[in-house]
């Protein structure tokens, strides 16, 4: 025992960024744990307990250096999540465990390779078939394209700080991972564009979706699809640039889930279409939305415009660059304003708004830990938005680094022009709510594919499927074996004979060999 | 000279002549005649250990008892090392508790059964103990027509066909024993294991062949590897829950305790090598293991399922034990001691929750635990023992054994244990889920109830019958987490195996 604590002990490292990270996903804890105060009222010992396992094993998972640590320690987060997803709804718990779970596989044969090619510790992997092994096996838990379907059904659905948990921090550990791994000079071709294809996908998602959780989640897909391009770029200040986008959109996202909670319970409703009067009823929360929409869309002077700067600069300079930069920019700016414009712009009528914000009309008590988890929030965003350096030495180097704020200024306003323009001209790219985002409609809409390829279209029961389908295929294959085998008692007893002849005549049959 | 190794032979014996003498006189004393008998048998296990504890701990433990006063190469003797003192202390106590567990289980007949399964009880010491290979026969003899017998104990149909099968089988087998015995005889001129080890490469190639072939196809034909495996699960299905306990817990690892001793010390390893036959017993002993398993998943009735895992469970051990290293015989050692008692608890469970059910089928598993709620819990800690949970003693012996494959590179082996674990969680969770179903009886099922039913079985002695449960369980949880109790006794057993000319040493020269 006392062997194994020694060797948890060392293993840790204390360079590089990954300080930094952990002492920002402490902060990103203790927001939530202050949100989750007054939001989770059952079993609240049980719910902190959690928190704490959750917090002592992502510490560990940022770090170490063990795989072995690291493997456990990223097993207790996804336990620890899974069961705070319990105060939602059971189902959710059993679908985020089986996800994770899965996920968890391709990660531990990832790890067993890694360590079997020799690289006993984890740090910078050259091989690049390893890599892509590695990336593999984190694409569950993090959300990588095509791995993400879990990602919106779950975290919408998820209480609203165990949200903020989710897609604050839990899927920021996979790029935390990467930034050990993927070597800074090269970077990794397939996974920039695995990141390009995140960030246009999931930003169309978020802009046609009306539910504010969803809308949420499809913009955590996108923004993770920058960090995945950024260590995919390679190079220092796409480095950088990860590790900044981690921390802004880790405040952003923490800060947004925290206060649709609170818009939840004022409206009783997370369609963004009903929200009326919100800067009245509740002005700070509307601050921190705004802000935190602003740290998404890189408005200049927040957190998002400084990494995403850092980002574009790092990307090999041209007219082409500069052009889908551009463009990717409008689609954040799109997506983050049109939340906004729907909340505090169309059909707002403030010619009232003083004698409201006196009256102080609301549906809901806001307590003061809500306030000092946002305010915590918002204080972050525009520390990093005017000090991306942050105390240490790591990023020392970006106080010489020229943001072009002017720059980021013109493009800001060009944005909000261009997107002003839209949404007057299509009424807000008004949709309407969808009802089919939960994994069992997405097992159905798989299996009914499959069995459509042949006949017409038939309800499964997904619930049943194990036990009917599944069970009954290995059922009937270990049947078909075990009769092809036992044929009959006196059959069996001639066994024997064959059997010693086989091993008298062993000798000769072995030669042959 | 140690008599009381004699005894633990002598004691069970006497019981089992006395058992009818005691039921003229009153039938109610039986059983304390019973627990009498066992008692006595714990006694001189255990004032053998506290005697013999310094030389135990240095490791030069050895006793001898010369029946008759006659020396070895002539006379007949009984000898304990390392190896048999660790088989007949989990033996003796995994016929205790299952003994305890019969005062509460059988309900009738109960003279006979006392005797046989005294029987069984003797000559399973009578084999572990013995240093005569002819006094082996004997014994396996003693086990086959006792164990034949309480497979029929109900006399239903199955179990009568059942046990004929059984028979069948295992009385070949020892004929194919005897062969190999008198074969031994009349080309070495003796008996006693160890003058036969010493002489054993003297003889033609030839015939060491058709020696080790014969002992390989009575031993694999005992234990139900991979051709021989389909009268097992039969005779497990239909004999009483104790004897079944009785037949997977405590029979099969004495077959694998003559399967080390003739391999290993009689024949040697060396001669198994040299035939080529070892690689041939690893591959045969994992593709039984493999089919065990994969039979395990098709299976019906949870008797019969235990059955087949026994059988994936007893191949992975022997493909283990084939290893012939350090390694090896630590992970399989550890893992018959925590298979001898996880089956065994597995059983008895299964004796009191199928009480009341038609069969022991899957469908009549519904509801089962919702009625026996706590003894339902230790049945499933059991369960997930078997399929390797940490902290439990089913796990601590796995490692081991995936160890033990991975150090010597048979990735094979490896991939067996892992496949094994899996295909248990899939076949053990759905009699779980099964089990916490709930009953919902309609008309014509309880027509069929009480049509089908003769007469309500109802347990004897029912808390007795549930806390022997519980023992096997908290044994499974204590020993899970103190798995390193067993290092000593294994490393013991371990040195006693592969230090062949010690043993010859002291058995002859004693």
């Amino acid at each position: 025992m006392a062997v194994i604590w020694q060797q948890f002990l060392a293993s840790f490292q204390f360079d590089s960024f990954f300080p930094l990270l952990a002492a920002v996903g402490v902060i990103l804890t203790l927001m939530t744990a202050l949100a989750a105060w007054n939001y989770i009222r059952e079993n609240k010992f049980w719910y902190y307990a959690l928190t704490v396992v959750y917090l002592l094993s992502t510490l560990v998972v940022v770090l170490t250096r063990d795989w072995f640590f690291f493997l456990f320690a990223w097993e207790m987060v996804t336990l620890a999540t899974t069961f705070m997803l319990a105060w939602s709804d059971w189902k959710l718990v059993r679908q985020y465990f089986v996800i994770q779970f899965s996920g968890s596989s391709i990660l531990l044969f990832g790890a067993l390779a890694a360590n079997a090619f020799g690289y006993t510790e984890i740090g910078v992997i050259d091989s690049v078939p390893l890599q892509f092994l590695l990336i593999m096996g984190i694409g569950m838990k993090s959300g990588l394209f095509l791995f993400h379907f879990w990602l919106p059904p779950i975290h919408s659905e998820a209480p609203a700080p165990v949200s903020a948990i989710l897609s604050g921090w839990v899927v920021k550990l996979g790029y935390i991972f990467l930034l050990k791994i993927i070597p800074m000079e090269t970077g990794n071709t397939f996974l920039f564009l695995l990141g390009l294809a995140m960030i246009v996908y999931a930003g169309w998602q978020a802009l046609r979706s009306a539910d504010l959780k969803i809308m949420l989640a499809y913009s955590t897909v996108s923004q993770l699809g920058f960090i995945a391009l950024a260590i995919g770029t390679g190079g220092q200040y796409a480095f950088y640039g990860a590790v900044l986008h981690i921390i802004a959109h880790g405040f952003a996202k923490t800060t947004l889930f925290i206060s649709s909670g609170i818009w939840q319970k004022e409206y009783g409703t997370r369609i963004i279409y009903d929200f009326k009067d919100a800067v009245s009823r509740r002005p700070l929360t509307s601050a921190a939305t705004i802000l935190s929409f602003a740290s998404l869309a890189a408005v200049v002077f927040t957190a998002g415009y400084n990494s995403k700067y850092l980002i574009k600069s790092a990307q090999t300079p041209g007219l082409l660059t500069a052009a889908v930069f551009f463009l990717l920019g409008l689609l954040s700016f799109l997506y983050a304003g049109r939340v906004l414009y729907w909340i505090f712009i169309k059909d707002q009528d403030y010619s009232t708004f003083f004698a409201d914000l006196k009256q102080g009309f609301n549906h809901y008590q806001i307590y003061t830990q809500d306030v000092l988890a946002l305010l915590i929030g918002m204080l972050g965003i525009i520390i990093v938005g005017f000090w991306p350096e942050m105390p240490g030495e790591v990023l020392s180097s970006l106080v010489e680094k020229d943001f072009h704020l002017l720059t980021g200024l013109r493009d800001t306003l060009i944005y909000l022009g261009i997107s002003a323009y839209l949404f007057y001209n299509h009424s807000g790219f008004k949709v309407e709510a969808r009802g089919d985002l939960s994994l069992e409609n997405y097992l159905q809409l798989f299996l009914n594919f499959l069995y459509g390829l042949s006949r017409k279209s038939v309800k499964f029961d997904t619930e049943k499927i194990f036990e009917t389908f599944f069970y009954n295929a290995i059922f009937n294959a270990s049947k078909r074996v075990h009769d092809f085998v036992y044929q009959d008692f006196t059959i069996q007893l001639l066994w024997i004979p064959i059997f010693m002849t086989l091993l008298l005549l062993w000798q000769q049959i072995y030669s042959y060999f | 000279m140690d008599i009381k190794i004699l005894f633990l032979i002598l004691v069970p014996l006497a019981t089992a002549f006395l058992i009818p003498f005691i039921d003229l006189i009153n039938a109610k004393l039986r059983r304390f005649f019973v627990l009498l008998g066992i008692l006595l048998e714990s006694y001189l296990i255990i004032s053998i250990i506290i005697n013999n504890f310094q030389s135990l701990k240095k490791g030069d433990f050895f006793l001898q008892y010369y029946l008759g006063g006659w020396q070895p190469p002539i006379g007949i003797s009984l000898a304990m090392d390392g190896l048999s003192l660790l088989f007949a202390v989990i033996t003796a106590l995994s016929l205790f508790l299952i003994v305890i567990y019969s005062i509460g289980y059988i309900g009738h007949h109960e003279g006979k059964y006392y005797v046989l399964y005294f029987l069984i009880t003797a000559a399973s010491m009578g084999v572990v103990l013995t240093a005569d290979i002819f006094n082996i026969y004997v014994f396996i003899e003693m086990l086959t027509i006792t164990s034949g017998a309480l497979i029929g104990f109900k006399r239903s149909q199955e179990a009568s066909a059942a046990a004929i099968k059984y028979l069948i089988y295992n009385v070949l087998a020892g004929l194919l024993f005897f062969l190999g015995v008198l074969l031994i005889y009349f080309n070495l001129g003796t008996l006693n294991m160890a003058d036969i080890s010493r002489n054993f490469a003297s003889l033609k190639s030839g015939i060491q062949l058709f020696i080790s072939a014969i002992f390989l196809t009575a031993i694999l034909i005992k234990m139900g590897i991979f051709p021989f495996l389909f009268w097992l699960p039969k005779s497990y299905d239909t004999a009483p829950s104790p004897v079944t306990a009785v037949l997977s817990g405590v029979l099969s690892k004495v077959y694998l305790y003559i399967f080390i001793r003739i391999f290993w010390t009689v024949i040697g390893f060396e001669t198994l090598v040299s035939l080529n036959l070892d690689i041939l017993l690893l591959n045969l002993a994992l593709v039984s293991s493999f089919l065990g398993h994969l039979f395990a998943l098709q299976s019906n009735n949870i008797k019969r399922l235990l059955g087949y895992s026994s059988i994936g469970h007893i191949g992975m051990i022997l493909a283990v034990i084939m290893l012939n290293t350090d390694a090896g015989f630590y992970g399989g050692l550890l893992h018959i001691i925590s298979h001898m008692f996880m089956k065994a608890g597995l059983f008895v469970a299964c004796g009191y929750l199928l009480q009341y059910t038609r069969s022991h089928a899957y469908r009549d598993f519904k509801g089962v635990g919702i009625r026996n709620r706590s003894v339902f819990i230790a049945f499933i800690l059991l369960l997930l023992s078997m399929i390797g949970m940490p902290p439990l003693l089913g796990f601590a012996s796995k490692w081991y054994v995936l160890m033990a494959f991975l150090e010597s590179g048979s990735y094979f082996g490896a991939f067996i244990v892992i496949f094994g674990s899996l295909t248990a969680v899939i076949y053990y969770l759905r009699y779980i889920a099964k089990g916490f179903e709930e009953v919902k009886l309609t008309e014509a099922d309880l027509k069929e109830e009480i049509f089908s039913r003769p007469l309500l079985s109802v347990l004897y002695r029912e808390k007795i019958v549930s806390f022997i449960t519980y023992a096997y369980t908290a044994i499974i949880v204590g020993f899970g987490l103190g798995f390193r109790f067993f290092d000593l006794p294994l490393r013991m057993s371990i040195k006693s195996v592969m230090d062949v000319e010690k043993y010859i040493e002291l058995v002859l020269g004693g």
